[in-house]
């Protein structure tokens, strides 16, 4: 029998093409909606700035409402780690999707790699939108010099949460209702280990455990890494570990991901609970 | 109808939403769960103030730490109810399909509501006293931070009707939440988050309310929850505020709110019947 | 492995975990099966038959417990990425896409799946709203469409790839009878070039009928019998096949099916007028006093009787012994 054989060249291509498909998906159904963008910019300002009020009424340093405010704008790229990314195969056996991605004959990693550049765009358009409400409304300072560094490290941060998040989705995907627990039990735990509204590393407040937990999460190192840059004025040589520990990131996670993804289908198709909906 | 129906109906619905939100797991990671992320949001705020005391000036500031522990424990109510019930019509009508079904079965709607609500109820109730346990022996016995929070002296005879009140007035805030779901589309997704966002903002929850600007206080005067936390912290003698004027503005606030939750939603069900919402499904 | 099979199964079998207590369910029991290249094939079977197990299983979606499965001559297992650019599932009932996108742009990503061109996308897209009456839908947003036009959403997702075998898991559920009858003449055009199989399970005996080159027949994993509809007819043309009307109902089915030499009964009622039809298939006519003598004790009068041609549900009935309705 004569099947078309596929070249590399192709395969790319045929992955690429999916994986932009994916993404446009993802921009266009995240933006159709302007009441959904508005309030995913307003409601991170209203917790802000409740901790803003905190450190004032505490009479801290104004610099601590300012890391307050980018630990915010980071916490929009977890929350999308987590709903839109961890969960996405779950919401696709819902919607009745993962069936169609599972007999098409590209790699769900494209589809993942799509669903990640999508919500990095989409997230960095609320997080630039949280960060511009949040100086405008709390009058927070800010020392950024060297904004090629800290662009760099954005990027770093984000790639690895992204890439975080691809395990997850793997490790998600025969889940059933235990996605909205998983999630819950790592929204608050994670903002208070990584740092989002105080700094959780470097600090002899916190118990040195605590510390070494927090920097297991990218998202703890990334933040502390802007906030040296962006707040404190600092450069590459104050952040050189930082970025390391970032690249070591996502030289695992990456990796790491696709052998949970390919041990997850292999897993659900043996016990026929792959496309199993509402278990 | 009869109010043993409507006892009974309210019930069953609780039965259901417990197996469905809470029956998933053994008991004890179950209350793992639950004591995970009100403890995490505690941490959180007790962090800021720990490395506030840690900073030169006055030190730690151990009664802020207390009236802290305190609000965010009972604030997961808040929190809670107004989540889960303004998620509840986007699961059951569009997921699980069954809101038109029970629409149609007699007089359901509202214990179901009322039911659902009340599973919230019970889960944040073993999420309050499992964070306050959890609170001392933290901070009072692993870090001997010696916060003033002594649970036993609580006055029950403020607690309990204040708590009781709160919880009422919470669970028509959900019923108006539920409501507004069933006639909207999509907007369950931030409905509840985004209530929870503006009482923790203006409920005095993690500062007093004299720490909001000036314009903003007196809409914060005006939440109950504001005044359900300030007698919350009263019973536990955190404050002293004047506990009369609280209770009696948080009772007449939580009839005024089921009242206008009962309108609320009857206007939304006529609306629903109008447009053909009970079977809608949303859009992704 | 034969050249010109698009479908191979050999001794597949495959189980589930039952309840506790109660041991594994056997979904695919021994399954033998042969496609053959331009072939429309039909599995016909009840509710928990083994059909969507087995399509699962073709569409790589699903291990075999043991046994092998070949989709154009490549092992499912093992070549699962090759065999996907060459299939594509539709299942009846699901609607697969993004509510809040419109079905151009539903289609178009479906086509993106599959590599087609910026072109190629666009002529196919165009081509097949229009062969799916979905013409003037094409901006609408899913969400909005009624569930027949989602079907047909569906069903133009399954074509999108051209695949060279299709699986169409029970595809005209929600469907109205026209819509239906257009799905079935779009199917037949579209293998017109006697390249393309199609792998189709239904409820519905006619559409089966018309439509298969072969059927078979499946209950409880294992497949009874694998045929075209004319020769599983001619099969049972020495069994007479009878149609009585009664009135009122027979509560007690199962008292009739044990009376020796009745090979498969199915009933329909008729909730309007109160009376039953009873379709039976016979060893010999000589059941037919017992069968008679049975209705009359159960105080049932027969209103009608009549001898028919066997039909693919009478074919059914014997195997299976029940009828699907």
């Amino acid at each position: 029998m004569s099947l078309p054989t596929i070249g590399f060249r192709d395969e790319l291509l045929s992955n690429l093409k999916a994986a932009y498909a994916r993404m446009w998906v993802r921009i266009k159904g995240g933006n159709r909606e302007a009441t959904h963008f508005i309030a995913e910019v307003f409601l991170p300002v209203l917790t802000i700035g409740a901790y803003v009020i905190l450190y004032r009424s505490l009479g801290l340093p104004s610099t601590l409402g300012s890391a307050v405010i980018l630990g915010g704008a980071m916490i929009a790229f977890w929350m999308n780690v987590l709903w839109n990314m961890s969960a996405q195969w779950y919401w696709e056996k819902e919607m009745g999707n993962l069936e169609m991605y599972m007999v098409a004959p590209v790699s769900r990693m494209a589809i993942l790699f799509g669903m990640s550049l999508g919500g990095m765009i989409n997230t960095s358009i609320r997080a630039l939108g949280i960060l511009i409400l949040g100086v405008y409304v709390f009058q927070v300072p800010f020392q950024l010099h060297d904004i090629f560094t800290a662009s760099f490290i954005f990027l770093l941060t984000v790639v690895a949460l992204y890439s975080l998040g691809m395990v997850f989705a793997s490790l998600y995907m025969l889940y059933g209702r235990e996605v909205w627990h998983t999630n819950q039990l790592l929204m608050e735990p994670v903002f208070f280990l990584s740092g989002s509204y105080f700094p959780s590393i470097y600090i002899s407040a916190i118990p040195f455990w605590v510390q070494l937990a927090a920097t297991a999460i990218p998202m703890t190192v990334g933040l502390d890494a802007i906030r040296r840059i962006a707040i404190y004025g600092g450069d590459i040589s104050t952040v050189w570990l930082h970025i390391v520990a970032l690249i070591a990131f996502i030289l695992v996670l990456f990796p790491l991901a696709r052998k949970a993804l390919n041990f997850m289908e292999s897993l659900g198709k043996k016990e026929g609970r792959l496309t199993l909906r509402w278990q | 109808m009869a109010i043993a129906d409507f006892a009974r109906s309210t019930r069953e619905s609780f039965l259901v939403g417990w197996k469905i939100e809470s029956n998933w797991t053994d008991p004890v990671l179950f209350a793992t769960y639950r004591l995970v992320q009100p403890l995490a949001s505690l941490l959180i705020v007790a962090f800021i103030v720990i490395i506030g005391g840690s900073l030169p000036g006055p030190g730690l500031q151990k009664a802020y730490m207390a009236r802290i522990i305190v609000s965010n424990a009972f604030f997961v109510y808040v929190a809670q109810i107004t989540t889960n019930m303004g998620w509840l019509v986007n699961t059951d009508r569009s997921r699980y399909e069954v809101l038109k079904n029970i629409y149609i079965s007699p007089g359901t709607l509202h214990p179901y509501f009322v039911g659902r609500g009340l599973v919230s109820v019970v889960n944040a109730t073993i999420s309050v006293i499992v964070t306050l346990l959890f609170s001392v022996a933290v901070f009072n016995g692993i870090l001997n931070l010696q916060i003033p929070i002594n649970l036993l002296s609580a006055n029950l005879l403020l607690l309990i009707p204040a708590t009781l009140l709160g919880v009422a007035g919470l669970i028509a805030v959900g019923y108006m939440l539920a409501a507004v779901s069933i006639v909207s589309n999509r907007l369950e997704f931030i409905l509840g988050e985004s209530v929870a966002g503006v009482f923790f903002l203006l409920g005095g929850v993690i500062f007093p309310i004299s720490a909001l600007p000036s314009w903003v206080q007196p809409m914060s005067a005006a939440l109950p929850v504001t005044y359900f936390l300030d007698v919350v912290r009263d019973s536990f003698g955190l404050s002293a505020t004047n506990h009369l004027f609280d209770m009696a503005y948080l009772a007449l606030s939580t009839v005024a709110i089921i009242i206008v939750g009962i309108l609320v939603f009857r206007r939304a069900e006529l609306r629903a019947k109008r447009l053909g919402l009970f079977d809608r499904k949303s859009e992704y | 492995m034969k050249r010109d099979l698009s479908i191979e199964t050999r001794s597949l079998r495959r189980l589930f975990k039952g309840v506790p207590g109660a041991g594994d369910v056997v979904a695919l029991d021994s399954v033998d099966l042969s496609v053959e290249e331009g072939e429309i094939f039909g599995l016909l079977g009840p509710n928990g038959a083994g059909k969507t197990t087995l399509i699962k299983i073709l569409a790589t979606l699903l291990l075999p417990t043991s046994g092998e499965a070949y989709v154009k001559g490549l092992e499912v297992v093992k070549n699962a990425p090759k065999i996907r650019r060459l299939i594509n599932l539709v299942s009846g009932g699901e609607t697969p896409g993004y509510g809040i996108l419109s079905v151009k742009e539903n289609l178009w990503f479906f086509s993106q799946l599959y590599g087609l061109s910026r072109d190629g996308a666009r002529d196919r897209i165009k081509q097949l709203t229009d062969q799916l009456g979905l013409d003037t839908y094409v901006d609408s947003r899913m969400s909005k469409l009624s569930t027949g036009y989602k079907q047909r959403l569906n069903l133009a997702r399954g074509f999108i790839n051209n695949p060279a075998v299709l699986f169409l898991d029970e595809p005209t559920l929600g469907l109205d009878v026209l819509s239906a009858k257009q799905l079935r003449t779009f199917i037949r055009s579209w293998m017109a070039d006697g390249t393309k199989t199609v792998l189709l399970t239904t409820h519905y005996m006619a559409e089966a009928d018309e439509m298969c080159n072969r059927v078979g027949i499946i209950d409880r994993g294992k497949v009874l019998a694998c045929d075209t509809p004319q020769r599983l007819k001619m099969k049972l043309a020495s069994r007479p096949s009878w149609k009585i009307e009664i009135t009122p109902n027979i509560q007690d089915l199962d008292s009739v099916r044990t009376i020796q030499g009745i090979v498969g009964l199915s009933e329909t009622s008729n909730i309007e007028t109160g009376a039953s039809t009873l379709k039976l298939v016979l060893e010999d006519e000589s059941v037919m006093s017992s069968l008679l003598s049975k209705i009359s004790q159960n105080g049932s009068k027969v209103l009608a009787m009549s001898k028919s041609e066997p039909t693919l549900e009478d074919v059914y009935i014997s195997l299976v012994g029940r009828g699907l309705q």
